[in-house]
């Protein structure tokens, strides 16, 4: 491959790959994301193309095994181009019918169309899902449409013209004027203006400078930039390159997860792909500048997607968060002047650079602008990553694009930012979703978890669960977060087996303050959020636990009990059956009874009774 | 460069790069601390050492002393409210975790805080403030301490649990060790170093006998460390300092 050293060049490349494009051929596009390979995409890949060649259609469909596409909820899907068709959890048994009816026959398979869990109508096209409709996607896009191991189909897309525009026409300064100019703020957590972290970096003194790309996401549920990484290696290359270029940067790395083995793998096919074509390595596009990168894999410690961790650990120590006193854009790794963003960061960056700060400084809101991935999981009907314009209301998020709560069950709260982020309850959802905006209800933005919990959710069981997390995963330096942890799910766990005290409350809001006040990283300065949050928003559920040994979502199993009501007991016996501790007993056609102290309270009968005779206190 | 810092309300000159620890303690104002030790880089873990910075013009934060250094016009409480409060509550957090510590005792004590409140026995004084790890590796070199597990689990132990191939038996990690758990006993030609109970052994030592009056005296690790480091020839040190010490 010959390397890219213009403008010029890069397009003629551009329309090269374009012009080598059949036009006169149907194509199916597959969601090739870890959530739909689980599901069995690749299978049915597999099978279309077996079906295809059978059928004398290999060479005139065309088949793309794309990113995450988003709507992991209804996967695996196929899109039928050019009509736009959308087919939802697609089985291998409907592979010959597609192919028969839509391929052959220019049919369509209502049967696999998508429901609208609201208004119940089924939809044809893809454009027209909710859903996808009411996003707003200028990071996520391309992933619907590029196969993740092809440069080709990355610069297909106009990928590496703003890497291109900024070597060729724009300064190291002119770069970062545009990147504070657009308002973008670090999407890892911090929220940090970006332009400013750069322009730091740039000023601190030192020949040798390192930028590194986050890619340690470690919240439960989130993996939007496990998605883009897996998905568009290449929209986050360019923009580290781009970075790279303002901060006068030589080397950079990438520090990802070993558990995302294909973001791993298809970085480390962009990384060899791009050097082939110089945009990497020496000398990119003639501009004299130079920068690599190297792929490194992280054990997994939710502690080292903090940055002063991460970098100890790239350097092969212990990953311990320091004191940031001294920043790293001054210090960082190796005790050099570092930038580090994360995934998400970065890849909005070509963006600017291409469409403008004043065309990305338009989304959003006054303190937080563009757009922002959330991963939407929890108790929604639409499972999946959804990005939106900064502002954005929850309900809006939740309700028109998430699809509402599964079950017709009622709304109790959403959980942002990851362990350490606050949970929020119905009143606040026509809150507008920025960075200042949910830092101010107790919240945070985080990296954009997003755990919807309904009314079976038990709001201190769920402080308990991310207290839990927490205290696994502190790194166990500083005493507040390492002790403060601790104690804090010893009272939380109290609370949940009935053993709470009026004074546990003011036991949790001390320890709160000094763990805010008093930890070392921003793991143990936030990680009472959860438990404050809950405290402030539903109070009335923690006193319930404590006063009355209750729990109202029938969620703690110390506090509920099963029993059988009489009146309503058919003796069907399906309880019995149903239950992995034989405790309940009872004649065929008899009223059933449930022995109380061997009982677990583990709901199987609860479940299973079809005449609501086992009642739960 | 000498700049002008504030500590509870006096002023002081000091050279730029100073810590507010470092300034405060030339300055007579006292500011307690469990991990630091001037013979090492700060580590910043025991957070018992924080203070309250400001600017004097609306900024303030909590910060540990013993890692923040001053800058021009810095101004410092070290017992504001929320330093007093923080500090007595990780006091408490620190001496419920390891009642039996004695200096966790006292300094508890002279905070308020006479009894833990949260349950907890004693038995492990270690508080992982580090000092022995950091004395190892930065002081003596050798690296033969360290911490495994993570959160609550958190220990300081010998690398992998393995006796280390690199410890010299110098002893340097019980004469810092703040809670004096780490144990060194001499018993005829044998050196024993033990993390609070006997049975805890991380390394025992063969002591070689002096060539004049053979009396056990020096781990051969250490002889042969010193040897390495010094560049000295292999005669020296075989005899006691009693005995002559280190001239052949």
């Amino acid at each position: 491959m010959e390397r890219i050293r213009s403008i010029e060049q890069l397009e003629t490349l551009r329309a090269g790959i374009l012009a080598r494009r059949p036009t006169d051929t149907r194509s199916l596009t597959f969601c090739g994301g870890t959530g739909c390979r689980a599901y069995g995409s690749m299978d049915v890949v597999e099978a279309f193309r077996k079906e295809l060649k059978a059928r004398g259609l290999a060479r005139k469909v065309q088949i793309r095994t794309t990113g995450c596409h988003g709507f992991c909820e209804r996967g695996p899907m196929v899109l039928v181009s050019p009509e736009g068709l959308f087919y939802e959890q697609v089985a291998l048994k409907d592979v010959s019918e597609i192919v028969e009816k839509t391929l052959i026959q220019k049919e369509v398979v209502e049967r696999l169309f998508y429901k609208d869990p609201i208004r119940g109508e089924a939809i044809q096209k893809e454009a027209d899902i909710p859903f996808y409709k009411l996003q707003k996607r200028i990071v996520l896009a391309d992933n619907l449409l590029i196969d993740p191991t092809s440069i080709d189909d990355y610069i297909a897309q106009g990928g590496y013209r703003g890497l291109a525009k900024a070597l060729a026409q724009m300064s190291p300064e002119q770069i970062i004027q545009e990147i504070k100019r657009s308002g973008l703020r670090g999407r890892g957590g911090g929220g940090f203006p970006t332009g400013r972290k750069w322009e730091s970096c740039r000023k601190a003194e030192g020949e040798i400078k390192y930028v590194i790309c986050n890619a340690d996401e470690g919240d439960p549920g989130a993996y939007m930039d496990r998605s883009l990484l897996e998905g568009n290696p290449h929209k986050v290359l360019e923009g580290m390159i781009i970075g790279a270029f303002a901060i006068g940067a030589g080397h950079g790395y990438i520090y990802v997860r070993n558990e995302y083995p294909l973001a791993v793998t298809h970085a480390t096919k962009a990384l060899a792909d791009a050097r082939k074509h110089g945009f990497l390595g020496e000398d990119i596009f003639g501009s004299g500048f130079s920068f690599d990168v190297k792929v490194t894999r992280g054990g997994g410690a939710f502690v080292c997607g903090e940055s002063s961790a991460l970098m100890a650990s790239l350097e092969g120590k212990p990953g311990e968060p320091r004191a940031k006193y001294v920043h790293t854009v001054d210090k960082g790794l190796f005790d050099l002047p570092t930038n580090l963003n994360n995934v998400e960061t970065w890849a909005n960056v070509p963006w600017i650079i291409l469409e403008g700060a004043d065309r990305f400084a338009s989304l959003g809101t006054a303190g937080s602008k563009g757009t922002k991935i959330f991963s939407l999981v929890g108790k929604i009907n639409n499972t999946g990553l959804v990005e939106v314009p900064m502002g954005i209301s929850l309900r809006k998020i939740i309700f028109d694009i998430g699809g509402g709560i599964p079950n017709g069950k009622q709304f109790k709260a959403v959980q942002t930012g990851g362990p350490s982020g606050g949970c929020l309850p119905e009143n606040m959802l026509d809150l507008a979703v920025d960075f200042d905006e949910l830092t101010k209800a107790g919240s945070m933005m985080g990296s954009g978890g997003m755990i919807v919990m309904d009314e079976d959710n038990c709001m201190v069981d769920v402080a308990r669960y991310f207290v839990t997390f927490l205290e696994e995963e502190s790194c166990g330096k500083c005493t507040p977060c390492r002790e403060g942890l601790r104690r804090m799910k010893e009272i939380l766990t109290d609370i949940v087996q009935g053993r709470g005290e009026e004074a546990s409350i003011g036991r949790l809001e001390r320890l709160s303050v000094a763990m805010k006040a008093g930890s070392l990283c921003e793991l143990g300065r936030t990680a009472a959020n959860p438990v404050l949050t809950t405290i402030r928003y539903f109070r009335d559920e923690y006193e319930r636990h404590i006063q009355h040994k209750k729990c109202p979502s029938f969620v703690c199993r110390s506090l509920i009990r099963f029993s059988i009501d009489p009146k309503s007991c058919t003796g069907c016996g399906a309880c019995v059956r149903a239950c992995p501790v034989t405790c309940i007993k009872g004649k065929k056609k008899g009223v059933h009874l449930i022995h109380q102290a061997r009982c677990t309270q583990c709901g199987s009968c609860f479940d299973v009774c079809k005449f609501s005779a086992v009642v739960r206190s | 460069m000498a700049i002008t810092v504030t500590i509870d309300g006096s002023k002081a000159s000091v050279e730029e790069g100073t810590t507010i620890l470092q300034a405060a303690r030339d300055m007579g104002i006292e500011i307690p601390s469990l991990c630091h030790n001037e013979a090492v880089e700060p580590y910043a873990a025991c957070r018992v050492c924080i203070v309250e910075a400001s600017d004097g013009k609306g900024w303030s934060k909590i910060v540990t002393s013993c890692n923040y250094e001053a800058w021009e016009g810095l101004q410092v409480s070290t017992k504001s409210g929320p330093v007093v409060e923080t500090r007595r509550e990780i006091l408490d957090l620190i001496l419920s975790a390891h009642p039996g510590a004695k200096v966790v005792q006292e300094l508890a004590a002279r905070f308020g805080v006479y009894e833990p409140s949260y349950p907890g026995k004693p038995g492990d004084d270690c508080i992982l403030c580090g000092l022995c790890v950091r004395v190892c590796d930065q002081v003596v070199g050798v690296s033969a301490l360290g911490f495994a597990e993570r959160g609550p689990s958190r220990r300081m132990t010998i690398p992998f649990e393995q006796t280390s191939p690199t410890c010299i038996g110098c002893g340097s990690c019980v004469y810092v060790c703040p809670t004096q758990c780490l144990h060194i006993v001499d018993a005829g030609s044998k050196r024993t170093l033990y993390k609070q109970k006997p049975e805890n052994v991380f390394k025992e030592f063969d002591l070689l006998a002096c060539d004049r009056c053979g009396r056990p005296f020096l781990p051969r690790e250490q002889l042969e460390y010193v040897q390495k480091k010094f560049k000295l020839p292999r005669t020296v040190a075989q005899t006691c300092f009693s005995c002559g010490g280190k001239r052949v």
